[in-house]
């Protein structure tokens, strides 16, 4: 079985300072996102599962219908497995409605000029990501037990709550002590990637323009995150990935 | 109002180590200690402060990422 950590908006420097050693495993480091005009979460993993980079087709959707694409199977790395399981994946299979309702939180937030409002909406946006949390966790922790060839589990707590609450260490500091939790738990080989990391305005998160990489079998260097469809694929034929450096 | 108090466990070799630790300072108690370590930790670690700049910053960050459409 080949496993994929993939979460959102994890960080390269919290990984670092908050020793999240089952997160950073052996080799680890920065992917390079610079051929994006925008570090984007629907045009990133996207661009991973199919590998190749899907911005201008993404973006020309407009704002609102992005979030809706759902790339088939046969256009991803996927198809080269048996039988894989994806869990909640932007642009592939995530639960919309879910996320629909993060965007429509977020907005009502930043729209109201109502301090008691904000607050409340913050309560009930941040209670909402948890909950979501703790439902793809234990799917995530199930499927690792189930008869796949490939699983990848994606968690976006670290983006939805970094958003509104970057600037609490506390809080940031126990997502990721969970999500180290549950690298903790996977036996074998895997991948840990995010789409891009996050950095600090004040009490609030903006999306950084690199993201993050982890395995404990081979050192990536500096990959692009459309590189992760070709490393993953010859993981699985039990070939060794090498850079193409004239890309 | 005398504030109310909560049990909360913790793993039986931190206590004694705790107990080792406290016993030449001036905290009567390991529930002393904690509760003093713990306001200490959450003052220093939520420092950041809320401020209007930082929210129109963000505010159209997000609108730029297409969260906000």
């Amino acid at each position: 079985m080949i496993i994929v950590l993939a979460i959102d908006a994890l960080e390269y420097n919290l990984v670092i300072e908050f020793n999240c050693n089952n997160l950073k495993q052996k080799f680890y480091g920065k992917t390079n996102i610079t051929e994006f005009s925008e570090p984007r979460t629907m045009v990133l993993w996207s661009s991973f599962m199919s590998g190749r980079n899907m911005e201008n087709e993404i973006i020309s959707k407009g704002d609102k219908e992005m979030w809706n694409t759902q790339i088939n199977l046969g256009d991803t790395f996927f198809k080269s497995f048996k039988n894989p399981k994806i869990i909640d994946l932007p642009g592939f299979n995530y639960y919309k409605e879910q996320h629909k309702m993060e965007r429509i939180m977020l907005k009502k937030y930043f729209d109201t000029q109502n301090e008691t409002e904000k607050k409340e909406i913050k309560i009930e946006y941040n209670n909402h990501a948890f909950e979501h949390h703790r439902k793809v966790k234990r799917e995530f922790i199930e499927a690792l037990n189930g008869p796949y060839d490939f699983v990848l589990g994606y968690f976006s707590i670290a983006d939805v709550i970094g958003h509104l609450n970057f600037g609490n260490r506390t809080m940031m500091k126990m997502i990721y002590r969970d999500l180290d939790e549950i690298a903790s738990g996977i036996k074998g080989n895997f991948i840990v990637l995010s789409d891009h990391g996050m950095e600090k305005v004040g009490i609030f998160g903006d999306h950084s323009n690199y993201g993050f990489w982890s395995t404990g079998f081979k050192d990536l260097d500096n990959p692009k995150i459309t590189d992760f469809a070709d490393i993953i694929k010859e993981i699985k034929e039990g070939r060794t990935w090498k850079k193409n450096m004239e890309q | 109002m005398e504030e109310e108090y909560g049990t909360i466990r913790i793993p039986k070799s931190l206590k004694l180590k705790l107990l080792e630790y406290i016993k030449d300072t001036d905290f009567k108690s390991i529930d002393e200690y904690i509760v003093f370590v713990l306001e200490e930790v959450m003052k220093d670690e939520n420092e950041e402060i809320y401020s209007e700049e930082d929210e129109i910053k963000v505010k159209e960050r997000l609108k730029a990422l297409g969260y906000l459409g």
